[in-house]
């Protein structure tokens, strides 16, 4: 089910209602069947993938917690095995034959007919770092094994955060399942203005943007220059308000209920260095990364090579983790460049931008933006090829002059982009000096409800309805 | 249970009312006209129908009381062949139009159920075939005018009516149609949420007229024709590509079988289109094996009626004036006017 969808609008408030109606001690098995039953909207036989590693982990984190030495770190491998082997098999299962028969083919002039018609399961990726994070903490003694299977499954399953996230750890949200939240009015009401927040960047921005973007993307040779440049700005945006858009519908909708789950997103655009976008954009899994393989790697503890390495390995695999392709690797390729030149020119930095004050804040926030949106060329193009001709037209001479772009993008839509960026722009902003729900809820009750009135008005009006899903949700 | 749960559940109410009214207006208004019965539809000007529905409706409505046993297929390029015309030639006094937008062959055997299991017999039946007939374009479309009625699909009932709600809401729908409903007032914004041609439907054989062409052509015909639309034609057109799939065969399977059930007397007519391309060979044998050579009116290509623009009201549709020529060929035949591919 997606959130912007119709009968997301049905389940939601149904959901909500019976949460906040039955006994306590029933709602834990509302949610898991509420779960399954979002989860089964997409296709009903993804449920029994994410079944088969639900079932897989719940075990092995028994073996883990009564085995040690060899035997724990078998236990271990089994279970991350498991999880990898269910992802490699479902989104790189046809990634890795393309590339072992381009290098067959050029050996022997052979290639290999794919045998089984896969399709990657929705969220596949999300949940299959979720539970590797149950079993991982379990094996360094962080968190206590989850006796109860309903509660394991909802932890993998929970349905605000199923399928893109945020990537939770057992430890800050597992034991949530036992605790019981009061109905609490601030809270709810600060859970649904984030949940509006979250559609109006995705049904208002993200989708908007998208309209103009696809169009160039899907045909990137007809467009050289300025067109080019319009499009991966606006996809940098749409992009930014789909997935945290999305962030914060699963926030929002879990804080309804008195969940509290991490932050993924702090207003990336703003940083002032690529080491800081990553830990503004996606900090669930950027966090993940961190925790499960830059630290074990070594991290910064070691010789300044060894940990560019590092910085390089982590960044390659997020780029995979992010799709089976070798676009993916390079986007991830490039902010891991992007973070050693950043330090190996750090000083330089700090004697040219420093004495500039906050017009070198300003420009170090531009080259970060500049860099990202690069970047996210080789994320978006639909191969290799259209990334190159993308990259190296940018600067071409125009193919098209700004009334043309205009007339593509179609007046009316040139309203709603305006409108929709220059609100996010300002609310972004005020997010940065002060909480905004906060100041909200400080407005008398006629001004929230005119706030929440222009938005939801907003989304209606302007606002894309079920047409479109979350980009994310194909990682 | 929760005391504080159930004291906000009115403020919730009272903040959406304007979104349960909202909502509650798709029910009052019944935009696309298909919540409620109506007895007669006529014109679409400004409205956003549904031809499926309303032809479901009007034959649902009258199938007793007219005893409808005589049935023209096709899309709106079907509106051609008249009831009032077909009616002198097969010697019936009430046939019925069973057409819809761009209908394909799973609707048209779709309709031949829904009749069959009705009840009614099916003495007659005119198929009027043409370059939508063996496409799916629409199906896989999320276009509400297009959409297939519940009634003679596997959709259920639930699942039609809440794709036209969600219909009301999408592309700011509900904003152009309340704005027209309140004001009255046509406003250039519309896109292309309300039908901007003047068709009428007439009740109760469901006839598809062009009211507004003829009575242009009427006031101007020189000026009509000379539209350079009309005059832009390639003078060798290509052959018609192969359009009969193998996943159609069963549709044509399962009409024949209807046919053959109700022992109807059919024509199979594939009309005369404006761009004056040929109909696949292949796809006519196709068409016979099922339907018999002789049953099988092949009108494309260039001939006396694709000659002759007058007989168009604009490039898709031809004027009844050429439906009922075919028709009177057909069913009337002279020693060198018939088409049949025999």
């Amino acid at each position: 089910m997606v959130f912007s969808s119709f009968e997301f609008f049905l389940f939601f408030p149904i959901v909500t209602f019976l949460y906040f109606t039955i006994p306590y001690r029933y709602r834990w098995i509302l949610l898991l069947i509420s779960s399954c039953i979002f989860y089964a909207f997409f296709k009903w036989e993804y449920i029994l993938i994410l079944f088969f590693t639900i079932i897989v982990d719940y075990y092995a984190a028994f073996w883990i917690d009564r085995s040690q030495g060899r035997e724990r770190k078998l236990a271990l491998a089994v279970s991350l095995v498991a999880n990898i082997g269910v992802l490699a098999m479902f989104k790189y299962y046809y990634f890795l034959i393309d590339n072992f028969n381009s290098l067959t083919f050029r050996l022997n002039g052979t290639t290999y007919e794919p045998r089984w018609d896969i399709i990657l399961p929705i969220g596949l990726s999300f949940h299959t770092f979720q539970a590797m994070s149950y079993t991982i903490e379990v094996y360094r003694g962080h968190q206590k094994v989850e006796r109860n299977f309903g509660i394991y499954a909802l932890y993998v399953m929970f349905y605000p955060q199923l399928v893109a996230g945020p990537i939770e750890r057992p430890q800050n949200i597992l034991h949530q399942f036992y605790e019981k939240f009061d109905f609490n009015e601030t809270r709810v009401v600060s859970g649904l203005r984030l949940m509006l927040w979250g559609f109006f960047k995705k049904m208002v921005i993200a989708d908007n943007f998208a309209t103009y973007a696809d169009v160039v993307f899907g045909d990137v040779h007809r467009y050289q220059g300025l067109p080019l440049i319009v499009a991966i700005l606006f996809y940098s945006i749409q992009i930014y308000c789909d997935f945290s858009g999305y962030s914060d519908i699963a926030i929002g909708s879990a804080r309804v209920m008195g969940f509290k789950l991490m932050n993924n997103f702090k207003r990336p655009y703003l940083a002032k260095s690529i080491a800081e976008f990553w830990k503004r954009w996606h900090i669930s899994l950027s966090t993940w990364f961190r925790d499960y393989l830059y630290i074990p790697l070594g991290g910064n503890r070691v010789a300044i090579p060894r940990w560019y390495l590092n910085i390089m390995i982590v960044f390659l695999v997020s780029g995979l983790w992010h799709g089976a392709s070798w676009n993916f690797v390079i986007w991830g390729g490039l902010h891991g460049i992007y973070q050693i030149f950043g330090h190996l020119t750090r000083n330089m930095q700090k004697a040219v931008f420093t004495p500039l004050g906050k017009l070198g804040d300003l420009l170090q926030n531009w080259i970060t933006v500049a860099l990202a949106v690069f970047a996210w060329i080789f994320f978006r193009a639909e191969n290799f090829r259209d990334a190159r001709y993308f990259a190296t037209h940018l600067f071409s001479e125009s193919s098209h002059t700004w009334k043309e772009i205009t007339h593509l993008i179609t007046p009316q839509a040139l309203f709603t982009l305006a409108a929709g960026f220059l609100i996010l722009y300002f609310v972004e902003k005020m997010q940065e000096r002060t909480a905004v729900g906060a100041w909200v809820d400080r407005k008398p009750r006629w001004q929230r409800w005119s706030i929440y009135y222009f938005f939801a008005f907003f989304i209606l009006v302007f606002g894309y309805f079920g047409a479109m899903q979350f980009i994310y949700f194909q990682f | 249970m929760d005391k504080k749960f159930f004291k906000f559940i009115p403020k919730v109410l009272l903040f959406g009312s304007p979104f349960i009214l909202l909502a509650l207006s798709y029910f009052v208004f019944d935009p696309f006209h298909v919540l409620r019965n109506y007895r007669h539809y006529g014109s679409n000007y400004l409205k956003t129908f549904n031809r499926n529905r309303i032809s479901t409706q009007t034959y649902l409505n009258y199938k007793d009381e007219h005893r409808f046993n005589s049935f023209i297929f096709g899309s709106s390029r079907a509106s051609a062949f008249q009831t009032g015309d077909w009616a002198k030639l097969i010697h019936e006094p009430a046939p019925f139009h069973f057409d819809a937008f761009n209908d394909n062959i799973s609707g048209i055997r779709g309709k031949l159920e829904f009749i069959d299991r009705n009840g009614s017999e099916i003495k007659n039946a005119l198929i009027i075939i043409d370059s939508d007939t063996f496409s799916e374009q629409y199906d896989e479309s999320e276009s509400i005018v297009h959409h297939k009625d519940y009634r003679w699909t596997d959709e259920g009932i639930l699942a039609y009516h809440t794709r036209f709600f969600k219909a009301y809401f999408k592309k700011k729908y509900f904003v152009s149609y309340l704005d027209l409903k309140i004001f009255n007032t046509y406003r250039p914004f519309y896109m292309d949420e309300f039908f901007k041609f003047k068709y009428y439907y007439t009740t109760p054989g469901n006839d598809f007229l062009f009211p507004e062409n003829i009575e242009n052509i009427r006031k101007d015909s020189v000026k009509y024709y000379s539209d350079p639309e009309f005059h832009e034609r390639i003078e060798k057109p290509a052959m018609m590509d192969r359009q009969i799939k193998k996943h159609h065969l069963a549709d044509l399977k399962t009409i024949d079988s209807l046919f053959k059930a109700h022992q109807t007397n059919y024509k199979v007519i594939i009309g005369p289109a404006f761009d004056q391309r040929e109909y696949h060979p292949i796809d006519l044998n196709i068409l016979a094996i099922y339907f018999g050579k002789k049953n099988i009116y092949n009108y494309t290509g260039k001939n006396q009626y694709t000659n002759d623009i007058r007989n168009y009201y604009e490039m898709s549709h031809y004027k009844p004036a050429a439906g009922r020529r075919i028709m009177q060929e057909i069913y009337n035949p002279t020693e060198n006017g018939t088409s049949a591919i025999q």
